[in-house]
């Protein structure tokens, strides 16, 4: 299979932001901490980013 | 409303303002005129210069007039030449070039001005009209509505971009990533700084703009120039009978154009671009002759001219008066206001009257400047398609790098610079619009902030967030977009 530079671009985005936000408080759902906000978009960046590997290219 | 646009034309008619506009005006036009630069290039490089020279107001005006004006000049090289100067001229070199090739140039010419001055007119008139009726709604707006609107115009950007949906919310992803970076702003603390405190107050905003459209931009042409080599016309009789037979076969097409351009200028994601693919496709849809497309029709020159100059224009309707940047031209707007010490959104209209009355008025007069500019120096303007392209790429990078290290005087700057033109390339090469990735980085600390506030005013209970028939609305708004895109791209 053709690696996909792009997917592996923000797959490699997502380890760079969780291995710094690995540590953050996240905080209870009604007093959210600064770790809460990043830490959900790193795993939508996953998330998609494993979706883009296998969906074909424009 | 009348004693609010002779505010604005007290204001906007001044020497300064005039001059600040004019200047805009002849640089969109360039920028137009330029292949491989964008007004997003011309604006982020543009940014640093008006902060020490220029007033708010005249910046806000001169940097508008670089918007419109290059929809303006973009069409200019696309007939001539058949290279389109900006992206939503594209459209412009499938019947703009065969016309020019077929002796009606200059009629050509004159149609796309004629066409673009009543879109912009037009589209002044709905800003004044309806910006004030949207700062009304957006002042009963809380935190939960705020943040619906948002997550609406963050999907539809993505929808937006000709691109595959899941490329598009990846990008927004990165940008809603990178606007973490520094301070969080509901408790203080340093997060995500990579171990630089360079970072501490956030990503700079002009250098990484400047990185991904002006330096991005500039090695994607270097490397992979266009060798294109259409012959350029040079026989443009401006005024004649042709051109009069022209201008009423595309009356309508005209009309129909501004009709799609206001609207879909105020859709997020919308815009110059879209407008003018999608005025094509009506006009060839709606065509009882539908086999000269392509091979001259006026209305395929004239309906997407015309949408391209609304929809570029009623653009600034969400982001004056809900704060809500709908393109990556609109965030550098912001910025821009920003700079200046002025918040954009609903309190632009209350506390600045004058820049908010000024600034419309000013695009009626941009306008007006633009029809006389390009009807009369279109030779002059093509001559500077001439230029050697290593002058205008030197200028740009110089103009880069300069500007990145004016705003604060700092080398890591210069950093930030290097990396996102790398990024910028990149994505370039991948063939990825880059956009959500600016519209995530500047809406992601109010989508934040909005998310937050929900949260603690419903407890923590998620379901306060569709708690609201507006928020309902944009939530049902999107999924639709989600599912309706999430196989297709706009073609």
């Amino acid at each position: 299979m053709k690696i996909k530079s792009d997917s592996v671009f923000f797959i490699a985005v997502f380890f760079l932001f969780i291995v710094q936000t690995k540590n953050y408080p996240i905080g209870t759902l009604a007093k959210i901490n600064y770790g809460f906000f990043p830490l959900i978009i790193c795993i939508l960046l996953l998330i998609l980013s494993i979706i883009s590997f296998f969906i074909e290219n424009d | 409303m009348i004693d609010n646009l002779i505010l604005g034309f007290s204001e906007s008619l001044s020497w300064a303002n005039l001059l600040w506009c004019f200047a805009g005006a002849i640089i969109g036009t360039f920028v137009g005129v330029v292949p491989g630069l964008g007004p997003l290039a011309a604006i982020s490089m543009l940014l640093p210069f008006t902060y020490t020279v220029v007033d708010p107001i005249g910046a806000i005006i001169m940097m508008a007039g670089i918007y419109y004006g290059s929809q303006y000049g973009g069409s200019t090289t696309a007939i001539l030449l058949k290279l389109p100067g900006e992206t939503s001229s594209v459209v412009s070199t499938i019947d703009g070039y065969e016309l020019a090739k077929k002796g009606y140039a200059g009629a050509a010419l004159t149609v796309v001005a004629v066409g673009s001055f009543v879109a912009g007119t037009f589209a002044t008139i709905v800003i004044a009209l309806f910006s004030p009726e949207m700062i009304k709604l957006a002042l009963v707006f809380t935190p939960r509505e705020y943040f619906s609107l948002i997550f609406f115009g963050v999907v539809c950007a993505c929808v937006m971009t000709q691109q595959h949906i899941i490329k598009g919310l990846l990008l927004v992803m990165f940008g809603l990533l990178l606007s973490t970076i520094g301070t969080d702003s509901g408790s203080g603390e340093i997060r995500n700084i990579f171990g630089t405190w360079n970072l501490a107050s956030g990503l700079p905003f002009i250098p990484l703009c400047m990185g991904l459209y002006g330096i991005g931009e500039i090695l994607y042409n270097v490397f992979h120039e266009n060798k294109e080599n259409n012959k350029l016309i040079e026989q443009v009789k401006l005024f004649s009978k042709k051109t009069l037979t022209k201008i009423k076969e595309a009356k309508n097409a005209i009309l129909r154009g501004t009709l799609l351009g206001t609207v879909l200028g105020v859709i997020p994601g919308g815009g110059a671009i879209l407008s003018s693919f999608l005025s094509y496709t009506l006009e060839k849809r709606i065509a009882k002759d539908k086999s000269q497309f392509g091979k001259g029709d006026i209305k395929g020159l004239a309906g997407p001219e015309s949408a391209n100059n609304a929809g570029a224009q009623t653009s600034f309707i969400p982001m004056l008066s809900l704060g809500l940047p709908v393109n990556p031209v609109m965030a550098l707007m912001m910025a821009t206001m920003v700079v200046h010490d002025i918040q954009p959104g609903p309190s632009v209209m209350t506390n600045n009257p004058k820049l908010f009355w000024g600034l419309i008025t000013s695009m009626w007069i941009g306008n007006l400047m633009l029809i006389i500019i390009n009807l009369s120096t279109v030779k002059l303007f093509v001559n500077f398609f001439k230029i050697k392209r290593w002058i205008i790429y030197s200028l740009v990078i110089f103009s880069c790098i300069y500007g990145s290290y004016v705003i604060g005087h700092n080398i890591f700057d210069l950093y930030i610079l290097i990396i996102f033109g790398a990024i910028g390339y990149f994505l370039k090469y991948n063939k990825i619009d880059c956009s959500p990735l600016l519209l995530g980085f500047i809406l992601g600390p109010k989508l934040e902030e909005t998310l937050r506030q929900t949260l603690q005013l419903n407890n923590g209970n998620f379901l306060g967030f569709f708690d609201s028939g507006i928020a309902l609305f944009f939530y049902l708004l999107t999924m639709i977009l989600i599912l309706f895109f999430s196989n297709k791209k706009i073609q």
